[in-house]
């Protein structure tokens, strides 16, 4: 036990030095403010929109492909998502015959997969766990029905029993409008039979590649040949409607560009900085002509720093 | 300062306290993150009736911004800000426990940086029955807590529980109580509830040295007048903190010349160098031999010392020579720029409320003396609750008074979440039309009220059914500690039913059960509290609170998967190999963790099990006999299902179909007592061979079960039938039946649609593919057997 002392004493510090990450659970706390008032529900791998287009394909593709309750199975479900989510990471790989014209995108989900082709496209063929899936909780999954383009992750069961891990996407015009866009695009490969069914076959490195310059590469979907889906993607990130919990980031969007017009040169530490102090570096308000931007501001600059300083 | 000074880690002080009854801090800012991360974790809980923290409004304003990633904040512990016309600057930590209580007292707030980073002072008592308060010592605390009390008016404390807990811990120190003798060297606890601080400052006429360290001066020298007028025969000693670098908060130029021969400087804090010095420490010269060091939050202001603030500080006597310890100079120069701080804050648009959850609502109060701004117009409520919000629009609002209650069901969309703090904010125009603000966090009174060990069996059972994580040790012991009370009659001693009297003009209906039962939940409660009293009562509520829980909660139906997700969010994509050993790792403290709980679970249930067996009941514990068996069972089955959660391959040494058919034979089988057992004269019981319990409570107490726990009995056995078919039902399942169902009462589909859920949630091995129309089958032919059966 210990002594107290007959006189005032300095406290210690008692953070444990070394012993982990995020000793003082900051970063969720971060994560939460960032996700409620900056980008609701999203986080920065969220640059990659193509992912977010493959994604949300898959389980509508797997709806399209299922004719009756018979064939809208899980196992069903598993293959046909596991396929195209390591032919998906195939994509990343700097094989011959694959275009970068687009660049690469930032998060490659299963890039680490170990698999040799031709081979059939499973995530035990490529020694993938379920852990680093797209739909992971930890990786796309949240976003994905964040975003709208998921309703929910389960398909009621009949007669009320347990429901069936299968994703159920989105109805509305501008999901639909991208699910079209994407499967309208992969169709132009040859190998696109074979990769929208059930059958588990053998893929070559030639398919892969043709896919990949087809959008099954995320980063293809960089291309303005798109622009339509882009602009319904657009739609669901940054929500025009006040009352939409995805609103702040329409907010967060709109400052940014606000303070990048008024400076165009600023560091995005420089930009955090004048959201905080509501001026720039040489002492002039960033005050923008629009109110809920100001307070927007405001709260973006001290919800996010504020319990670093005191 | 030198090695004199002590470097002690304040979570160690924290720990003196070994079961700590109450938890009070005070506090200028705050961060709840902070302390639900750092702190909150360390405290003992398991006697622990209510953890409060005041602080400042605008420090509760800025806390709030936190509110979306905080658990306990008013559900495990109060927060709560003081309504004062200052600044309610106090950091006091006083931690009441079992004949002993810890006081600390200092200058650092509830943040990483006041407890861990900046460069601060504390001090610290430790009182106990052998050591306890001096008399003067023990008045000031408790007029510091009576102080605390004070501050709401009375029209607003009744609403407040905060107000309530204070006066519990007052209570609480006084039983300490307080030695014999005090002097005038003792250590005196100085703050602002017993009049200004400057009026309590010991007088020293002769006093020779005056040392002033504090980082703000309020930009001007009427705190240093303040301070030094009480001793104007010191020496002036200062040593503002510079700020940033580059300022101070006190204009130098002018305490020179208005102190020709004070020494200015900046304080050295060897322990912590480069640290901002926070610390508020005072010390007074009283002669050649001794001095007073005051170490406190009261910063070397005119409001801190001798205006509306709420300060506090303990003030000991000590060796002079231990002044030049804790006052040095250091070598670099103090900057002559001036510290810049707006300490204008316009809280005029920000109105004072509080909200607690009633369970069907939100009970709203704002402060009284805000009453002359009601009713809100164009008001919009929003309540946050992690990343999740619903709004509420309402034209009006408070037209009525100060207080309003709105049902949950007026926040569109709105799903109560459990263990994360809700948070409510009210945006509006005042009476006036000015534009006007409130944001609190929502109490749930229930919680914060409760006793520890309901608190922690609450807390078990919703662990044990929810997806996320596993329960601890103690909340799962906590429940069989509950089913125990009820079980042995602790919790409802219930007085003598009345026997059908024959005179009685009306016949009695012998089928009719004439006692009081423990379940349903929503029992007549004020005829009840009167039967059993106020202690009773909270543990038969809470033992429904938790029944119902039970059966009617739905838990998660991705239970593994949010088990492996978390797993895997410790996992990166390009860290495969790293994920897999904290994978290991995660892994191997699950299986044993979830071993542990097994095994203290599955033993306190095998106890009151075995009581089944030797159970003569009463008029007393009969009502309870049926409710509290099952509570058990359900909460075995339950503890089952989370330790299979966390642990799939783990050998627990029975399995669900074992325990739920032993629990069948304990209640309708004959009771054979072992060999050797001599029949006491005193028993109703003649012979080794007692009867089933449940013909026993049917046949002596009239009792059946309440129906929501025939419905669990029911499901229990459809549950063998599924495992053994049978195509008709034997006549000893038609008697057990008539045990639990009145006659002519025939399951329906609400009585089905139970018994699936309860029977998939605790007895269905297979939850991947539940046999349910196997289940289905034998449900129907109980039910056309029932048919016109009479007992």
């Amino acid at each position: 036990m210990t002594a107290l002392p007959d006189r005032p004493f300095v406290p210690k510090d008692f953070s444990l030095r070394g012993g982990g990450i995020d000793f003082l659970g900051l970063r969720w706390v971060n994560l939460t403010i960032v996700g409620r008032d900056l980008i609701p529900e999203l986080n920065n791998v969220t640059a990659d929109m193509g992912t977010f287009f493959l994604g949300a394909w898959i389980p509508w593709k797997f709806k399209k492909l299922c004719s009756n309750d018979r064939d809208y199975t899980e196992k069903n479900y598993q293959a046909f998502r596991e396929k195209v989510e390591v032919a998906l990471a195939l994509t990343f790989r700097n094989e011959e015959g694959i275009d970068r014209k687009f660049g690469e995108v930032r998060n490659r989900v299963g890039n680490t997969q170990k698999i040799s082709l031709p081979s059939p496209l499973s995530f035990k063929e490529a020694k993938r766990t379920k852990q680093n899936s797209l739909y992971a909780a930890a990786i796309y999954g949240p976003s994905l029905q964040y975003l709208g383009f998921i309703k929910t992750y389960h398909s009621q069961a009949k007669g009320g029993a347990k429901s069936l891990n299968i994703p159920v996407p989105a109805d509305d015009s501008d999901a639909l409008e991208i699910f079209r866009g994407v499967d309208a695009s992969l169709q132009k490969a040859s190998c696109y039979e074979r990769l929208a069914s059930f059958d588990a076959t053998r893929f070559t490195q030639k398919d892969i590649s043709q896919l990949s310059q087809v959008g099954l590469d995320p980063a293809w979907f960089r291309s303005r040949a798109y622009a339509k889906i882009k602009k319904s993607f657009r739609r669901k990130l940054l929500p025009s409607d006040s009352h939409e919990p995805g609103y702040p980031r329409t907010l967060t969007a709109r400052l940014l560009l606000e303070t990048v017009r008024q400076r165009p040169q600023l560091t995005v530490p420089q930009i955090r900085a004048a959201w905080y102090t509501g001026m720039f570096e040489d002492g002039k308000s960033v005050a923008t002509s629009n109110q809920l931007l100001n307070e927007a501001a405001t709260r973006r600059g001290k919800g996010a720093v504020r319990w670093l300083k005191d | 300062m030198g090695n004199v000074i002590e470097f002690i880690k304040l979570s160690e002080i924290f720990g003196l306290v070994s079961k700590p009854k109450f938890v009070l801090g005070t506090t200028y800012t705050l961060s709840l993150a902070f302390f639900e991360s750092v702190i909150f974790p360390d405290i003992q809980r398991s006697h622990l009736k209510s953890c409060l923290i005041l602080c400042d409004a605008i420090g509760h304003h800025h806390a709030l911004s936190e509110a979306a990633a905080l658990q306990g904040a008013a559900q495990d512990y109060m927060v709560v800000a003081a309504p004062v016309p200052g600044a309610f600057h106090s950091k006091v930590w006083l931690i009441i426990g079992e004949g002993e209580a810890v006081l600390l007292v200092g200058s650092g707030n509830l943040t990483q940086a006041g407890f861990m980073t900046n460069a601060e002072m504390f001090d610290a008592l430790h009182f106990t029955l052998q050591a306890p308060p001096t008399p003067a010592m023990a008045a000031s605390v408790r007029a510091f807590l009576m102080g605390l009390a004070g501050m709401w008016p009375a029209q607003d404390g009744q609403h407040l529980l905060c107000v309530e807990t204070l006066s519990k811990m007052e209570y609480a120190f006084a039983d300490l109580g307080a030695s014999r003798n005090g002097d005038l060297q003792e250590t005196r606890f100085i703050h602002s509830f017993n009049g200004p601080l400057i009026e309590q400052m010991p007088k020293e006429p002769e006093a020779s040295d005056l040392y002033i360290a504090a980082p703000f001066f309020g930009g001007n020298i009427q705190g240093l007048a303040a301070v030094s007028s009480r001793y104007s025969s010191a020496k002036i000693h200062l040593f503002p903190a510079v700020h940033g670098g580059n300022s101070t908060d006190i204009p130098l130029s002018k305490v020179i010349s208005t102190y020709p021969k004070a020494s200015v400087s900046p304080l050295a804090v060897p322990q912590k160098k480069n640290a901002f010095p926070h610390l508020k420490l005072y010390g007074v010269v009283k002669n050649k031999d001794s001095a007073w060091l005051y170490c406190t939050s009261a910063n070397c202001t005119d409001a801190a010392w001798r205006g509306t603030n709420v300060e506090a500080g303990l003030l000991r006597s000590v060796p002079r020579s231990l002044l030049s310890k804790y006052f040095t100079a250091s070598s670099n120069k103090l900057p002559a720029a001036a510290l810049k701080i707006d300490y204008q804050v316009d809280v005029t648009s920000v109105l004072p409320c509080w909200a607690s959850d009633t369970g069907a609502g939100l009970d709203i109060v704002v402060a009284h003396n805000s009453r002359n701004r009601l009713p809100l117009k164009e008001v919009t409520l929003t309540i946050r609750s992690g990343s999740n919000l619903a709004i509420c629009h309402k034209p009006v609002l408070f037209h009525e008074g100060v207080v309003v209650h709105l049902p949950w069901t007026a926040f569109a969309g709105w799903q109560r979440r459990r263990k994360i703090a809700h948070c409510l904010e009210i945006c509006a125009r005042d009476v006036t039309g000015k534009n006007v603000h409130a944001a609190c966090l929502v109490e749930n009174k229930l919680l914060l009220s409760a006793d520890p060990i309901h608190r922690s069996a609450f807390r078990g059972a919703l662990a044990l059914l929810d997806a996320e994580g596993a329960p601890e040790l103690a909340d799962v012991a906590a429940i069989f500690t509950l089913a125990r009370d009820v079980f042995e009659g602790h919790a409802a001693k219930v007085s003598e039913p009345k026997r059908p009297d024959s005179s009685t003009s009306q016949p009695e209906n012998e089928n009719q059960p004439v006692s009081i039962a423990v379940w349903p939940p929503q029992p007549d409660t004020t005829e009840l509290r009167k039967r059993i009293g106020a202690g009773a009562f909270g543990h038969l509520q809470w033992f429904q609170k938790i029944l119902k829980i039970f059966l009617s909660n739905e838990p998660s139906d991705d239970e593994n998967d949010h088990f492996e997700s978390n797993l895997a969010a410790h996992g990166d994509d390009d860290q495969e190999s790293v994920a897999e050993v904290c994978r290991d790792e995660a892994l191997d403290g699950a299986i044993k963790k979830a071993q542990r709980i097994w095994v203290s679970a599955y033993k306190d249930y095998t106890r009151l099990r075995d009581k089944l067996t030797h159970l003569c009941p009463t008029t007393e514990n009969a009502p309870n006999i049926w409710a509290a068996a099952l509570f058990a069972l359900l909460s075995t089955l339950a503890v089952y299902r989370a330790v299979k959660r966390m642990a799939p391959d783990l050998p627990l040494g029975v399995t669900c179909d074992a325990l739920c058919d032993d629990f069948l034979r304990a209640m309708f089988n004959e009771r054979r007592q072992p060999d050797d057992f001599c029949c006491p004269k005193s028993l109703r019981y003649r012979s080794e061979k007692f009867p089933a319990l449940s013909h026993d409570l049917y046949c002596t107490f009239k009792l059946r079960p309440h129906q929501d726990i025939a419905n669990v009995i029911l499901a229990l056995l459809i549950n063998r039938r599924v495992r053994v078919p049978e195509t008709s039902l034997p006549i000893f399942q038609k008697h057990q039946i008539n045990m639990i169902y009145p006659p002519g009462l025939v399951p329906d589909q609400h009585v089905f649609d139970t018994c699936v859920r309860v029977w998939r949630r605790y007895m269905c091995t297979d939850s991947a593919n539940p046999p349910e129309a196997a289940f289905e089958a034998n449900f129907k032919i109980i039910t056309q057997c029932l048919s016109g059966v009479t007992p």
